[in-house]
């Protein structure tokens, strides 16, 4: 078993019995998952859309799920009628006043982003963990398709 | 890992925002000691242009947990300083103001969280006025907000600000020290547009 630390606004993708894991404040973590082939990914997205002429799509909701998707679908051979999909973060960590700091209501931007994309492309969230004002520690498990969810004061478990 | 990777700021500008810092590190320092009442010193001051995610590289392992405190900055330059003490020099810093041992960091009730931004002001302030003084500029600060988290957590949030404006960030790194007690936090500034830094 190989576990694989997915850095902020990147993604990755392997296959049980792996973990997948990464830290999360205001980004959002999406799993997404084939129970029947126990393969998966787990994309780290910082922002909700594409700015125009960046090239690193897996920071961004719009580009970086359909790209995760599209990993998937085509060098792992997993149908994406069989995709479910898990996500966790986008917490607002600072409770700045919001007209001194609009930087800092990226978490529930983020979610936002993240809800309507899964939803374009069809793929069924099945459990989330998001919002509120405390960082997460994300570890998928590819055998089971198990999230465990590790904040500062207590662990759970989504399944 | 540090080095100046885009022509944002030239070598001057570095040097003088490295001067500047280092001046601010010992003011910071003095205004800690006496906010501690222990002897507190700034051990190096470093400024660099660096790509964001080398920011994480910077900071205490990321599953570690610490205390950010966070100071919004407005006038010439806009951004964000901020401070981070690991769990043990929060504990310090607590007892010490408090005068009573805080073994746990469980409960954040409003005396404790008073205690960091208070002290979250004083080094913020000190550091601000100094800077402003040494590059002829005019930095206020805002209230100080407080958290405490995974390090790892804090950092995913502060480098969402650099995703907006681009690839790469200033970073002026300062490490404090307190040689008796063991406190020792860490400074980072960052910038909301670095084209406002070039023209100091």
């Amino acid at each position: 078993m190989k576990i694989i630390n997915v850095g902020v606004g990147e993604l990755s993708v392997s296959a049980c019995p792996d973990v997948l894991k990464t830290i999360l404040g205001s980004c959002v973590g999406i799993a997404i998952y084939s129970p029947r082939d126990k393969i998966g990914g787990l994309l780290h997205i910082m922002l909700p859309r594409l700015n125009n002429g960046d090239m690193n799509r897996t920071k961004y909701a719009n580009s970086g799920i359909p790209e995760l998707i599209i990993t998937l679908e085509e060098k792992y051979r997993v149908n994406r009628f069989n995709m479910v999909a898990k996500i966790a973060g986008g917490a607002n960590m600072f409770s700045f006043k919001k007209t001194t700091s609009p930087v800092f209501d990226i978490g529930t931007n983020n979610i936002t982003a993240v809800k309507y994309c899964l939803g374009e492309l069809n793929i069924p969230i099945i459990g989330e963990d998001v919002g509120s004002n405390y960082g997460r520690r994300i570890e998928f498990h590819l055998e089971s398709g198990n999230m465990v969810i590790v904040g500062t004061d207590k662990r759970r478990l989504m399944r | 890992m540090t080095q100046p990777i885009l022509p944002i700021l030239n070598e001057e500008q570095i040097r003088r925002l490295d001067t500047a810092a280092r001046l601010g590190a010992d003011k910071v320092a003095e205004s800690l000691s006496k906010w501690l009442r222990t002897k507190v010193v700034s051990n190096s001051a470093k400024t660099a242009i660096v790509h964001y995610s080398k920011l994480l590289e910077l900071s205490p392992s990321s599953e570690d947990l610490v205390t950010a405190i966070l100071i919004r900055v407005s006038g010439s330059i806009s951004g964000y300083m901020v401070f981070i003490f690991d769990e043990m020099s929060t504990k310090r810093i607590l007892t010490k103001i408090l005068r009573k041992n805080i073994d746990s960091l469980s409960e954040w009730d409003n005396l404790r969280r008073s205690v960091m931004e208070e002290t979250g002001n004083i080094i913020g302030a000190s550091f601000a006025n100094t800077l402003a003084m040494n590059l002829n500029c005019d930095i206020h600060p805002s209230s100080p907000v407080m958290a405490c988290d995974f390090a790892g957590a804090f950092w995913d949030t502060l480098l969402t600000q650099y995703a907006i404006e681009g690839e790469y960030a200033l970073s002026c790194q300062v490490t404090f020290n307190s040689p008796g007690d063991q406190i020792s936090g860490t400074f980072s500034i960052i910038p909301e547009d670095l084209k406002e830094w070039k023209e100091l």
